[in-house]
């Protein structure tokens, strides 16, 4: 592979089929997600990192405690539990979304238990996607979507978000949308499925009811399922409400919904995720699941589960940990943004999610890179921000298919779930960075 | 006109398996639970431990690197480069994945494709099939087959017809799976049978998937022999293994594929685009498992061996037990599963209508009447084994205290 192939983001299918049908050898190729390489490069730089999605302050006391009552707690906490979900966990699941789906889940047949949203999302398109079956993804997109559709056998069909034109500079997540007419034109008969993300990694956007409507009534028109992938739910800001595509009218019996204990208690490593739904589409990932992996870890189920019912009698009050959080990523947020903003940088201000996009054209850098001058704009600077600066971001035309990557390639995404101290730190190199920056214009 | 939301075709066939069938039946608290193989006994405290000193660090809680977490990794290279004779690349070579099960997945959907031939010894844990179809190759299977009767029968009398086996190579044939110690039989295969499947691999240029989860639990008169270390089978083996099964915590689901980069780097990529990353405290605390056994390792409070020497007392216990209550057992060399024959009951089955073989109805009918699981042995071979095997059921005997089986089985009437 030549470096430009390395490092631009490519289809990641292990099994290629040519026009013909026929397979070519797997040992011929080898694909990376950019992402991951951009993890590795932030580890080998030992950047401060606003990359890779993940809080570096510790989960919240109550789940670590419940971790930790669950590994004490005998012989059967470390065996293996029910296949398709630690029984306390999917009810504790069940009894909590039910609520909120406005729909009666059954704990045992509409939810699936997962080795993190990653695989429930895995499981979702290896149980339903067939060989040239379509699958609408909605642009950007977190970048595990199209290698996933195509291991699938299936094509990517992509629409992408668009800034909205005119009314001003283009300040919040929510000016970002989709064309009606353009996702409607993307739909074929062969269309088996839309993939939504939302709060929206990396751009932040929360749907707002009209918008999930409007996908919702493509979706029954067509008969077109829906994998919705709400991992960050509960992390809205300025008053954005998540809305669930599976709770509006005739959606429940089409759609899957994908969420993470790791996002959701602040602990990622646990990998725990799930897939609710109905179970007549549900069954289809459980075959997936018990041919795969069969089994998740018990132990992390179980502490899952406690969080769950202690979440279920405190929801909607302060001491809850879906208010708490989000309460202090908006802090957070606001803080990255500012000092983007004291820099002279344009942040997008997401509605909800982990993540902040920034507009870096305006910056005037000797990237000194000339061997990588056909490589998108956002990487080469990333990778500068890396290497020269020691700061962690990832590149947006990542979250990008190869069509639409060139139209999106100014911005990069930060993480602004860490500890105040790293974005303090982050806060300072992009201080000097700029005012470096501005002195090197002015030629000193 | 809910065409579009039935299951591809990958799947078609493959929901049901054995134990989605008898797990649920066994939770039944009533019932003596000798089917599913866990263990009812305590995992060692200092495992356990890892894990919630583990999970009170931060950073632990967190992703970590994807193919494995490097203090695993590195464990499992020092252990296995003891063991392998040979340097292991922690980065390179090994791949940490969910459970043995998990390795078995990644193994087949990188290095498997359609159209592909992938031989399957009878009998076989059962998921390999389904994995192999789903990765739209065809399973090809050959039996074992057992020596002429002796009176008391162990693992060691089922051996595999050189010929036969050479018969089922040929051009499409991409891998061969075999699983040392075996499940269900407990057959630890020897230096001259692996070098016979080895020969035939080279031969043919064939991969060999070598699952060894049960590596450990060996008794005594046998060794457990890596196919991966003989001449020229380096370069084209996968060798699996379990955390599960090696501390005794199934509930952990943790294992790695260890094997050349060439083949590795391919399970890696399934393993980014599956479910990216296994989780962090649970690796952390195998990686400490890890390195205080490899400072034991040789000497007998190296769990490696203990629990291999405890395992075999019940299984002398357990086998006791079936002989007097008229049954037959096959001592097994390795592995936590005993086959029992028990055919010399004469259990009349008849009144069960159903077209299932004798070992289904029979452990149906003991579930019922005898209040004790196990499981039915041609769940683990293609339906032309049928006959061979249907008078054998598997039990499990990593339990705490066998008394309770014999209690069992005594409080019905006996047949």
């Amino acid at each position: 592979m030549t470096g430009h192939d390395f490092w631009w983001y490519t289809y990641g299918c292990l099994i290629l089929t040519d026009n013909s049908g026929n397979s070519t050898a797997v040992s011929d190729q080898l694909f990376y997600t950019n992402r991951v390489e951009f993890i590795q490069l932030a580890a080998d730089y030992k950047a401060v990192n606003l990359g890779q999605g993940f809080p570096d302050f510790s989960p919240p006391p109550f789940i670590q405690e419940a971790f930790c009552k669950a590994v004490s707690g005998g012989p059967s906490m470390h065996q293996y539990t029910r296949a398709f979900g630690h029984p306390p966990l999917v009810k504790s699941l069940a009894k909590f979304f039910s609520r909120i789906v406005g729909h009666e889940i059954d704990p045992f047949e509409d939810v699936l238990v997962t080795v993190g949203a990653y695989q429930a999302l895995f499981c979702a398109f290896q149980a339903l996607v067939d060989e040239d079956d379509e699958v609408i993804i909605i642009e950007p997109f977190f970048d595990c979507y199209q290698p996933m559709v195509t291991m699938a056998g299936g094509k990517a069909v992509y629409v992408p978000l668009r800034p909205k034109v005119g009314g001003g500079t283009v300040l919040s997540s929510g000016d970002w949308v989709l064309s009606a007419e353009e996702l409607a034109s993307k739909i074929t008969p062969r269309t088996k499925a839309i993939v939504i993300n939302t709060p929206n990694n990396p751009l932040g956007k929360v749907y707002k009811t009209e918008e999930l409507q409007m996908i919702a009534d493509l979706c029954i028109k067509h008969d077109m399922l829906c994998i919705s992938d709400e991992v960050y739910e509960w992390l809205t800001y300025d008053g954005a409400k998540h809305v669930k595509i599976a709770s509006l009218p005739g959606m429940w019996e089409r759609t899957i919904t994908v969420g993470s204990a790791g996002k959701t208690f602040s602990a990622t490593g646990w990998k725990v995720g799930w897939a609710i739904g109905s179970g007549h589409v549900l069954k289809h990932m459980k075959t997936i699941h018990q041919n795969t992996v069969y089994h998740c870890a018990t132990a992390a189920q179980e502490a899952v589960a406690q969080g769950f019912e202690r979440e279920y009698k405190l929801f909607g009050t302060p001491e809850s940990y879906f208010q708490q959080l989000p309460a202090l990523l908006h802090l957070k947020r606001k803080k990255l943004a500012s000092c983007l903003e004291s820099v002279g940088l344009q942040p997008i201000m997401p509605e909800g999610s982990y993540f902040m996009i920034t507009d870096v054209s305006s910056v005037k850098v000797d990237l000194n890179d000339q061997n990588a001058s056909d490589e998108p704009y956002d990487f080469r600077f990333a990778k500068w921000l890396i290497k020269e600066k020691g700061l962690a971001t990832i590149p947006v035309s990542a979250f990008y298919s190869p069509d639409h990557s060139k139209e999106f390639s100014k911005y990069i995404r930060f993480c602004f779930v860490k500890e105040d101290s790293t974005l303090d730190a982050a806060e300072d190199i992009l201080r000097k960075m700029i005012w470096f920056s501005r002195r090197a214009c002015k030629g000193v | 006109m809910t065409s579009r939301h039935t299951n591809s075709k990958r799947i078609e066939g493959l929901d049901k398996n054995v134990w989605v069938a008898f797990t649920s039946v066994a939770a039944d608290p009533s019932i003596v639970n000798l089917g599913q193989g866990y263990p009812d006994i305590p995992p060692p405290s200092y495992v356990t431990e890892a894990l919630a000193k583990a999970a009170s660090v931060d950073r632990m809680n967190q992703y970590t690197r994807g193919f494995g977490h490097p203090s695993l990794v590195k464990a499992l290279s020092q252990v296995y480069g003891k063991v392998y004779g040979r340097h292991i690349d922690p980065f390179k070579e090994i791949l940490v994945t969910v459970g043995g099960y998990g390795s078995l997945f990644s193994t087949m959907q990188a290095l498997v494709e359609d159209g592909d031939e992938v031989i399957i010894i009878e009998p076989f844990f059962d998921c390999y099939v389904p994995m192999v179809r789903m990765a739209g190759a065809k399973p090809v299977l050959i039996p074992l087959r057992l020596k002429p009767r002796k009176k008391t029968i162990t693992s060691a009398d089922w051996y595999l017809d050189p010929d036969e086996l050479s018969s089922k190579f040929n051009s499409k044939t991409k891998a061969i799976i075999i699983n040392t110690p075996n499940n269900p039989i407990g057959k630890v295969f020897t230096q001259d049978e692996l070098q016979m499947i080895a020969n035939l691999c080279i031969k043919h240029d064939t991969l060999c998937f070598s699952d060894e989860v049960y590596e450990w639990l060996v008794y005594k008169g046998h060794q457990h022999i890596k196919i991966a270390t003989l001449p020229g089978m380096w370069d084209r083996t996968i060798t699996i293994s379990s955390a599960g099964k090696t501390f005794s915590v199934t509930g952990w689901k943790l294992g790695w594929s260890i094997g050349p980069e060439h083949l590795v780097k391919h399970l890696q990529t399934v393993m980014q685009n599956t479910l990216y990353t296994c989780p962090t405290p649970l690796q952390e605390a195998v990686a400490q498992g890890l390195l205080l056994n490899y400072e034991l390792m040789g000497q007998p409070e190296c769990y490696f061996s203990s629990l291999a020497e405890e395992l075999e007392g019940k299984r002398d216990r357990m086998a006791a037990i079936l002989q007097e209550a008229g049954m037959t057992p096959v001592i097994p060399e390795g592995g936590y599963f005993m086959l029992v024959d028990v055919s010399s009951l004469n259990q009349d089955l008849s009144h069960m209508v159903d077209d299932e073989a004798y070992d289904y109805k029979f452990v149906k009918w003991m579930i019922k009447e005898k209040k004790l699981a196990a499981i039915p042995v041609t769940a683990f071979v293609g339906d032309e084994s049928r006959k061979p095997f249907e008078k054998y059921i598997r039990l499990c005997f990593i339990k705490v205290n066998i008394k309770t089986f014999r209690l069992g089985w005594t409080k019905a009437q006996k047949p």
